[in-house]
């Protein structure tokens, strides 16, 4: 497939909410419902989308609406497990340097295995050795 | 200990979901609008989840909460949309988590040495080469 500007541009998207989104992961505080910080979170997240919804769309809003798949519901069901799950991490000791890592890792490798698996992601011998040198690379870093 | 090792296996367990749903999303319809449904299915669980652990009046839950969540507010879309304009952009579900987690957290261990002055030792630095080099494989 022919790499677009897209294919990296989305990447540095993600790379740069990403970590904006760690750094101010590890610096909140212990104290307060976590559950009622990550809701208020979400309520100022889905309006910021639903504005760049509006700005963004092609069409009148009830046909873009319509038309969005009903898949992203799925979504809500599992980033608040993230969310919770990496500030919990932090405030149970993990670093930033460590935590992140450790749990993204494991996480992606185990996407391999499911993205040949499940999803038929070709990956060559290469590949495969790139994905045991993270792996053995996250055991080093949570020595 | 418990919580330290519950917290990672609950990322684990979010972050599969989360990147198994993202792969399987159509490319149609409005990205923006669709992530917004997300966060609106995410605040109710964390609504839920809170009525199930507060200890005051919400009122006074509330103004304990840290702005910092606030911040959250902000970043989360560009992860969400970011990694759904990847996997629609062409990236692999196997390729795409891996590349952009190794480059943040990369970036993260400096930050975390520099800003919050969290001590890794040779080995650990040993071991973040050693994903570097992986990801580097990862997308020959």
């Amino acid at each position: 497939m022919h790499k677009t500007g897209l294919y990296y541009g989305s990447l540095a998207i993600v790379l740069a909410a990403n970590l904006g989104y760690h750094l101010v992961s590890r610096s909140i505080p212990v104290g307060g419902n976590q559950f009622l910080g990550i809701a208020g979170a979400y309520l100022l997240a889905s309006v910021l989308c639903f504005l760049a919804g509006v700005l963004t769309r092609k069409g009148p809003l009830l046909k873009e609406w319509k038309e969005t798949p009903l898949h992203y519901l799925l979504f809500g069901l599992f980033v608040p497990g993230l969310e919770a799950g990496f500030i919990l991490m932090y405030h149970n000791g993990w670093q930033v340097s460590q935590g992140a890592l450790v749990a993204d890792i494991l996480t992606s490798t185990l996407l391999a295995v499911v993205g040949v698996a499940l999803f038929h992601d070709r990956l060559a011998g290469i590949n495969w050795v790139g994905i045991l040198l993270c792996f053995a690379g996250v055991i080093m870093v949570a020595l | 200990m418990f919580m330290h090792y519950f917290a990672l296996a609950l990322v684990l367990a979010a972050g599969l979901g989360y990147h198994m749903v993202s792969r399987g999303v159509p490319d149609g319809g409005n990205r923006f609008i669709g992530v917004g449904m997300a966060y609106v299915v995410g605040f109710i669980i964390c609504i839920i989840c809170f009525l199930f652990t507060k200890q005051g009046s919400l009122a006074q839950e509330w103004q304990a909460i840290s702005w910092h969540y606030f911040l959250i507010g902000i970043m989360v879309p560009g992860v969400e949309v970011g990694f759904i304009a990847m996997y629609h952009s062409g990236w692999q579900v196997s390729k795409a988590a891996l590349t952009a987690d190794v480059l943040v957290t990369s970036l993260l261990v400096l930050i975390g040495m520099l800003v919050f002055g969290e001590h890794l030792s040779l080995i650990n630095l040993a071991g973040v080469l050693c994903c570097f080099a992986g990801v580097i494989l990862l997308e020959r």
